[in-house]
């Protein structure tokens, strides 16, 4: 076995946590959840399912479950201590933080993206999407881009969760703060949103399927920003300092 | 010096305790009500990170600027155009009132719970010192209201302050402060009840998630969860049209039920998101209430059962 | 019945420059070397111009709460990096250089095992960490070394605080460290594990390894460590052999309680000797006062047999090493 999945192993198994995963599902479980709702409902119109799955998913969902896995991969184990035994190993620290990215990111995109897919055929099995959209072409797209958010949000929270020890609350107040309310005040700053690029690569598979201001220019923005939150990453990990007691 | 105090020997042992000036303490003790205020001012402050360290006060103070900043920015644009002579015209186009307060920043609302809530109950639960609260005269139920309280009050701070900074500035503004004064009069009462009922289901609400979850990440997670997604699942929903289903879940949205809330104190329409509920303003109110008074009491049963 | 105090017991330091080498046996080969090492952590500084060189063998970090000796061990591991001065581990600097864990082991204070993991499982993912040739034979070895095949399988949230402490122990013996930190090993053992640890470390030690461990309590220190690093408030209080230093210790007064037939002609002739500057009877006890250890406990015999006074017992009153420890550190 390489160090790389001996050490993703470990981290799925601490990550895995029986209520962890539970609640993480019960999350996951909710866009479908709407879509039911909204099947039940029970009036067809011409509704954009993009609209829906990016309220719902894209907004919410998607940055919560990926929070919770991204600060928990690493920045747990470096709180209670558990992460010692790693750093006391001749590895390299970016090897640690690739391993844990990755984990995080595909237990997020495990759990999402089935989540957008049933629920998007949920709504595009009742409802019309816009004109001249295949409706099982924009879940699709989405889902991509679904995706691709996993990884990048999975990075940025990690990244997060070395630099900072409360980084759940710091990943929390830029999904709301600026992915929220600055979003909302000042359109520009969408440039550094990941909520953003989720919906510019969606648009990028589909041009329908969803609107973004950044629109294709999202995937070299999302590689700039996956391999910076790596990079930042590993060098913070490097001067990462573990004191004694609390 | 004092006496040395030497090994036992095979010539016998040797012992004896020095009084080196413990005193017992002969005053008079104070009871229950004593304590349970005690706890209710520690949680207000620590709610602030007063009386903890400086890594504790980061987050609040941050959020607590958040909440000032519409209010500062307002009286200061309004300052700034009242120079111009442009004060009336403008200040009738702001975004930014009493009635819209408390939605401009619900989200610095929802993240100071989320950021707070849990330093209350999740840590003296991680530190297993809830025995030593409850072997005082402090009853179980005294712990959980003081604790709940404390945290509500520094809602209620929270949402207040702003507005009292608002109220100033408009009025400080105009050369005729009664008239000023009377003009805004009319809002105190609205912006009072919504603050409180913002703050008690909030709060209460958080508090639930924190007695239950004494991992902090789980009940920051757990606490937003449950104050957006209840939301924007009943938007989606509400937004194809006025229904049962919708009705339903607006009413177990805590932020949907405080937009009801404060369209009904303010006598103004719901956002458009809402438009097709049809309820009458004061089922918001009743659903509030009932919020309130549900936390506290599953809070308390918590409580009352907890294992120390 | 005469007792003479028990001569390999205590330690005692004037040791002047902080910056003087530990004469532990092995003499300083530098395995373990800090050169003028301060660290603070904002204003508040836990480790203060602290200098020592260590060899293979067992030195004893010896301190209270709160003096810095996780500091200075973390600082060993590479895990916190020194404000001031250099921190070699085996000549390289073991800041910001994981290559050092090849030859470095620490067994850190806190839980640091997921309590999910079998012992053997933690264990043996040490070994894999290690790119060792073999990972199932040196963690099965490394767990029979901490004495723990009966426990190894069980999850080590079921383990008790000294099942922990070994586990941790023998993750990182398992790529044979010439390299051993530890701290705290001893905190939750129960004394027959105590005894087994420190049969443990002494055979490492004598295996030509460097073994670093940090203690709050005198008499694991004096037990087990060949040599010393006395660390109080952040800087360094005594260190090296505990009898050089109780040799050059020639600044601390003794006092030994004497019970004689006759306390006070052995009181007029302890007088006579140089060693001796003062007698006191008190409560039908004689209390002598002496400047030199050693040079009493050899004349006390020959002067009770000369002043024709049977000795029933002679007891140093403050030779522990915790006395030592409590002036060391209230001299400062």
């Amino acid at each position: 076995m390489t160090i790389f999945s001996e050490i993703a192993t470990i981290t799925l198994r601490a990550l895995l946590g029986r209520r962890r995963t539970l609640l993480m599902l019960l999350l996951a479980a909710i866009p479908i959840l709407v879509g039911l709702l909204v099947r039940a409902n029970g009036r067809p119109g011409a509704v954009d399912i993009g609209a829906i799955l990016d309220g719902i998913m894209i907004r919410v969902v998607l940055p919560l479950v990926a929070l919770v896995f991204g600060t928990a991969a690493l920045g747990s184990e470096l709180e209670d201590g558990t992460a010692v035994h790693l750093l006391t190993k001749p590895i390299r620290r970016s090897t640690i933080v690739l391993a844990k990215i990755t984990v995080a990111g595909t237990l997020t995109a495990a759990m999402l993206v089935p989540s957008t897919i049933i629920a998007g055929l949920l709504l595009a099995g009742m409802l019309n999407a816009r004109p001249g959209v295949d409706p099982v072409a924009q879940v699709f797209a989405i889902a991509i881009g679904v995706l691709v958010g996993s990884y990048l949000y999975a990075a940025i929270f990690v990244a997060l969760s070395i630099v900072t020890s409360r980084g759940l609350l710091v990943g929390l107040g830029y999904a709301l703060i600026w992915e929220g309310i600055l979003a909302g005040l000042l359109p520009g700053s969408q440039v550094f949103s990941v909520r953003e690029y989720v919906r510019g690569i969606a648009e990028t598979i589909e041009p329908a399927a969803i609107e973004s201001i950044v629109g294709s220019t999202a995937v070299v923005y999302a590689s700039i920003a996956l391999v910076a939150a790596t990079v930042i990453a590993s060098l913070r990990l490097a001067v990462y300092e573990v004191r004694g007691g609390d | 010096m004092s006496e040395p105090v030497t090994a036992a020997t095979s010539a016998g042992a040797t012992g004896s305790i020095y009084d080196i000036g413990y005193r017992r303490y002969e005053g008079t003790r104070l009871g229950r009500g004593h304590a349970a205020r005690s706890l209710f001012v520690h949680s207000l402050r620590s709610s602030y990170g007063i009386g903890r360290g400086g890594r504790a006060k980061i987050a609040p103070i941050i959020l607590g600027v958040m909440a000032l900043i519409p209010a500062v920015g307002i009286v200061a644009a309004l300052t700034l155009f009242a120079q111009f002579g442009a004060g009336r015209e403008f200040d009738e186009q702001v975004p930014i009132r009493y009635d819209t307060y408390a939605g401009t920043i619900s989200t610095i609302v929802i993240l100071f719970c989320a950021a707070q809530a849990p330093e209350l109950f999740g840590r003296d639960q991680r530190h297993g010192v809830l025995a030593l609260y409850f072997a005082r005269a402090l009853r179980r139920s005294d712990y959980a209201l003081a604790r709940i309280g404390g945290f509500i009050a520094a809602l209620l701070i929270l949402e207040l302050l702003p507005q009292v900074i608002l109220f100033l500035g408009r009025v400080l503004l105009t050369s005729d402060i009664p008239e000023a004064v009377a003009d805004d009069l009319p809002s105190v009462g609205p912006v009072l009840a919504q603050s409180a009922l913002a703050a008690g289901l909030l709060g209460g609400l958080s508090m639930v998630v924190s007695a239950f979850t004494p991992r902090r990440a789980y009940a920051v997670a757990g606490i937003i969860a449950l104050f957006t997604i209840p939301n924007v699942v009943a938007g989606i929903v509400v937004g194809l049209g006025s229904s049962t289903i919708g009705t339903w879940l607006t009413l177990v949205s805590p932020t949907s039920i405080l937009d009801g809330t404060n369209a009904f104190l303010f006598d103004t329409r719901l956002d458009s998101d809402f438009f097709f509920v049809d309820l009458p303003g004061i089922a918001f109110v009743g659903a509030a209430l009932v919020g309130i008074g549900g936390s506290i009491a599953i809070t308390l049963r918590r409580f009352a059962r907890i294992a120390t | 019945m005469t007792a003479t105090p028990p001569v390999d017991r205590g330690l005692v330091s004037g040791l002047g420059a902080p910056g003087a080498p530990g004469s532990g046996p092995g003499s300083p080969a530098g395995a373990l070397v800090l050169e003028s090492v301060s660290r603070w952590y904002g204003n508040v500084v836990a480790v203060n111009d602290v200098s020592f060189a260590l060899g293979p063998g067992i030195t004893g970090l010896l301190g209270p709460n709160g003096a810095g000796k996780t500091t200075i061990l973390h600082m060993l591991a590479g895990l916190l990096r020194p404000s001031a001065g250099k921190v070699l581990v085996g000549g390289v600097p073991a800041w910001h250089n994981p290559s050092v864990y090849r030859t470095v082991g620490l067994v850190p204070e806190r839980e640091a095992v997921h309590a999910f993991l079998s012992g053997r499982a933690f264990v043996e993912m040490a070994a894999r960490l290690q790119r060792l040739p073999d990972p199932r034979v040196a963690a099965a070895r490394a767990i029979a070394t901490v004495d723990l095949e009966g426990a190894a399988d069980r999850p080590v949230g079921t383990y008790s605080k000294g099942m922990r402490q070994r586990v941790k122990i023998a993750g990182a013996l398992v790529h044979e460290p010439t390299i051993l930190l530890l701290d705290e090993p001893f905190n939750g053992m129960d004394p027959r594990q105590r005894l087994h640890m420190i049969g443990l470390l002494r055979s490492m030690a004598e295996a030509g390894r460097s073994i670093l461990f940090s203690s709050h309590i005198l008499e694991e220190v004096e037990r087990l460590a060949d040599g010393v690093l006395v660390i109080h408030a952040g800087r360094l209080a005594a260190s090296g052999d505990f009898r050089e230093i109780r040799r050059l210790m020639t600044d601390r007064p003794h006092t030994f309680v004497v019970r004689s037939s006759d306390d006070r002609s052995l009181a007029a002739a302890f007088m006579a000797e140089p060693a001796v500057f003062g007698t006191e009877l008190r409560d039908g006890r004689l209390t002598v006062q002496v400047a030199e250890f050693g040079g009493f406990t050899r004349a006390v015999a020959r002067v009770a047999r000369g002043a024709g006074v049977s000795l029933f017992e002679v007891a140093p009153t403050d030779d522990s090493l915790e006395s030592v420890f409590a002036y060391l550190v209230s001299r400062r």
